[in-house]
């Protein structure tokens, strides 16, 4: 049984529950577990999914209270980690929980409002301006150092869990400083001033961040003033 | 009603390599998902160019052509060929973190096929890497996007393209953005089969749709299978994987690539060793119920580690596999649709004022077969292309694209959408009951292709195969779905694609049945051999009253003669 917290804009004040009975083996993925549900009981179910493989970052959301993305959470993992999350009324059973990701707006059953997180992107100006310099050598220290930082995938899972107050997304803040140490960026280190206390992203920081984050992202190479 | 001078559907490398030749432009990008969940982002291995003093482009075009076994358009692959090296210096400035040699120089590793280590990579996330230096230098250029919006028809006005309808998912409702130039970038069309590397976007709406609008549309029956996917689940893991020294074994433990391509062993292209183990698994060979192992067992942790990281992470994660310590199980899967809408070499289709680019198009650098790292290395080159073409005629340079027509003429164009839009819908059909029949026929559908339109293709299974689709599509045509559920309304979509899907499919079988010949990926083992005699064509397709008319395209033939393909 799997139970999926849901949320219709149209009619419903609050999220409701509904319980579901899916035949996925325990090597399936939650979302395979999703795709079930809309493909053969209520086709209504909406949750963002692409890729299926970890790369596109679109189906994050919640199980059994954790974040992660539901195209990397096996189905049988998840069922001997049932951990119920407090928010579940009682009577609503069963051994996987979805909910989507806390920390942003649900605009329809798992779908949330990821504006804000993309948002933190371009206050920060998060983007590469090409500096005329560059001479189109790069050491493979250089790389390694940048390599850390370029695995995310946006998919809004280390929102409230790797706390940024400046930018309020540490992938955003992920993002800037890997652009910092960029030989090829105009702006480098300037660009630090963006954050109001750079001294605050120190190990222990890359450390909770790499942690939260499903894809591992590790800007322990990139910190200031380390 | 919107308007913009360019739309750009779709936010993949092509699509956005489009977008920001137009910086400066009115030029907005629509696009069915938030644009770095494009399934270019999953592509893994690197992008081909030629630059190192050992390699050359005219190397380059030779692997490429005798690749496609002779079907690619030679202009078209020396264009591609020769402004490979620029666009990777020109990606390597705009922020793309490229693996790196000990001099500091872009690091290349081999692919099949290519006589070079040339394939310029990030590890083995290069698709994902590049995406998102592309996309954070459209943010950069404030390029408008429209996320989360689906194509669901060309406007065309007096024969040339005026913009498109489509659905606003966030919103629930019908959009027109009428547009001078429209450029589709919206991938490949994977999803017809059932087994697939392809992300679940992958529906060839782009092709499906300018075929709708008359354009002509070719070599669709050229497809893919990637030799290693991992079994069941079908998953990618890189071709880089061979690049990088690794073996395939059956189940004796056997290399047995070397009865099939002992030169190039596990680098011979991938029509080659997609066969080769389609054969091994045949003639009993494989391992269990159906697959062989992908080995890199011998290659060491800190080179999987440093090359392989991805690979590595999604064998763990999907089939339990360490790939430092045990071999991969792995099998053959769709990966990659060769044919498309038929453009010349700046993205032009045969419709006016409408371009294509990337996996959805047709250009044709692929010919029956495209060699790994050649796809990436497509969408920018011709996505570049197609978007200083249009830039130059915005300029007033070059032959201006038509205005279209007032706009009354686009709101008969959507009122008529409409209607036939609305006339799917049905207030009283059962939701569940209707999404089971939707989901068996879309499963009826992707099965019959990997079935029958699958790796080989025999004459008889062919036929069956158009019949069945025949009736799928009248199944189809009499479904009725529920109306609109405002917000995020998936179902509504996944309704839709299987129109799409339907249209597709019949392309890919019916070329696949006309095409009595095996050439590249299109394997016929009641026709074993190439046929350059009647067949070194392509094949054009184009929508009549009655379904596709085909008919043969000619091959733009240049220095290099079609010979005996071995590897």
């Amino acid at each position: 049984m799997i139970a999926v917290q849901r949320f219709d804009p149209k009619t419903d004040e609050r999220p409701v529950w509904a319980t579901y009975s899916v035949n996925v083996a325990p090597s399936q993925t939650v979302l395979d577990a999703l795709l079930v549900v809309a493909e053969t009981i209520d086709p209504t179910l909406a949750f963002r999914r692409t890729c299926r493989s970890g790369i596109c970052g679109a189906c994050a959301g919640t199980i059994n209270g954790q974040p992660r993305l539901f195209c990397q959470a096996m189905v049988g993992g998840m069922r001997s980690s049932g951990a119920r999350p407090a928010s579940v009324p009682s009577g609503v059973e069963a051994e996987i929980f979805v909910q989507p990701l806390s920390q942003f707006r649900v605009l329809k059953d798992l779908v949330v409002d990821m504006g804000p997180f993309f948002d933190a992107f371009e206050r920060a100006q998060a983007w590469l301006v090409p500096s005329a310099r560059y001479d189109g050598l790069m050491s493979k220290d250089v790389f390694r150092r940048l390599w850390g930082a370029t695995s995310c995938v946006l998919c809004g899972i280390c929102v409230g869990r790797a706390a940024a107050p400046d930018l309020s997304h540490p992938a955003a803040v992920a993002r800037v400083l890997r652009l910092a140490c960029d030989p090829r960026d105009e702006l480098g280190e300037t660009r630090l001033a963006l954050l109001d206390q750079p001294e605050r992203y120190d190990a222990e920081w890359a450390e909770a961040l790499k942690t939260a984050c499903p894809k591992a992202v590790d800007v322990s190479g990139l910190l200031p003033g380390e | 009603m919107r308007s913009h001078d360019v739309l750009v559907v779709g936010g993949g490398l092509a699509g956005l390599m489009a977008a920001l030749q137009l910086d400066g432009k009115d030029v907005a990008v629509a696009t069915k998902v938030y644009p770095t969940q494009s399934h270019s982002g999953a592509a893994q291995g690197g992008f081909n160019a030629a630059r190192a003093q050992t390699d050359s482009v005219a190397s380059h075009i030779l692997d490429t052509i005798k690749g496609s076994d002779y079907l690619a358009d030679q202009d078209a692959v020396e264009v591609m060929c020769s402004e490979a090296p620029d666009v990777i210096d020109e990606l390597d400035r705009l922020g793309a973190l490229w693996s790196r040699t000990e001099s500091g120089t872009i690091a290349q590793r081999p692919l099949g096929g290519s006589s070079h280590p040339r394939a310029c990579h990030s590890a083995d996330l290069s698709g994902h890497v590049v995406l998102h230096a592309l996309h954070e230098q459209t943010r950069r250029m404030q390029i408008p996007f429209y996320v989360e919006w689906q194509l669901l028809d060309l406007l065309i006005e007096k024969g040339a393209v005026a913009g498109a309808i489509l659905w606003n998912l966030p919103e629930g409702r019908l959009e027109v953005i009428r547009a001078r130039a429209v450029i589709l970038a919206t991938g490949g069309y994977g999803r017809v089969y059932a087994k697939s590397t392809n992300g679940l976007g992958s529906v060839g709406d782009g092709v499906a749709l300018a075929y709708r609008a008359g354009a002509i549309v070719s070599d669709l029956e050229f497809v893919q299978f990637h030799p290693t996917t991992l079994r069941g689940t079908n998953i990618l893991i890189s071709e880089g994987a061979r690049g990088e020294g690794g073996y395939l074994r059956n189940a004796a433990g056997d290399r047995f690539m070397s009865r099939y391509a002992s030169s190039s062993m596990e680098l011979a292209p991938r029509d080659v060793v997609s066969r080769a183990i389609a054969t091994e698994i045949r003639e009993g060979r494989g391992i269990g119920d159906g697959y062989v192992h992908l080995d890199l067992t011998h290659l060491g942790e800190a080179l999987v580690e440093e090359r392989l990281p991805q690979v590595r992470e999604l064998a763990r994660i999907y089939a339990g596999v360490d790939a430092v310590r045990e071999p991969i199980p792995i099998e053959p899967a769709q990966h990659y649709s060769m044919g498309g809408i038929r453009t010349d070499t700046f993205g032009a289709t045969t419709i006016p004022g409408l371009f294509a680019v990337g996996e959805c198009a047709n250009v044709s650098v692929h010919g029956a077969n495209r060699l790994g790292g050649n796809s990436l290395l497509e969408t920018v080159v011709f996505g570049r292309r197609a978007g200083r073409r249009v830039a130059e005629w915005l300029s007033g340079r070059g032959p201006a694209p038509a205005l279209p027509a007032d706009g009354a003429v686009s709101e008969r164009s959507r009122r008529a959408f409409e209607d036939d839009w609305s006339a799917r819908f049905d207030a009283a059909a059962p939701m569940a009951e209707s999404a089971a029949t939707l989901t068996h026929l879309r499963q009826r559908l992707t099965a019959l292709m990997t079935r029958k339109v699958g790796v080989f293709r025999l004459g008889p299974e062919l036929e069956e195969a158009v019949e069945e689709l025949r009736g799928l599509d009248a199944e189809y045509r009499s479904l009725r779905t529920a109306r609109p559920q405002g917000p995020f309304d998936y179902r509504l979509m996944a309704f839709w694609e299987l129109g799409l899907l339907v249209d597709v499919a019949t392309l890919v079988a019916r070329g696949a049945l006309r095409r009595t010949e095996s050439r590249g990926a299109h394997d016929r083992p009641d026709f074993p051999q190439r046929d350059d005699e009647r067949w070194l064509r392509h094949t054009f397709a184009v929508r009549n009253d009655r379904g596709p008319w085909f008919e043969d395209g000619e091959v733009r033939l240049g220095r290099i003669a079609p010979q005996a393909r071995t590897y």
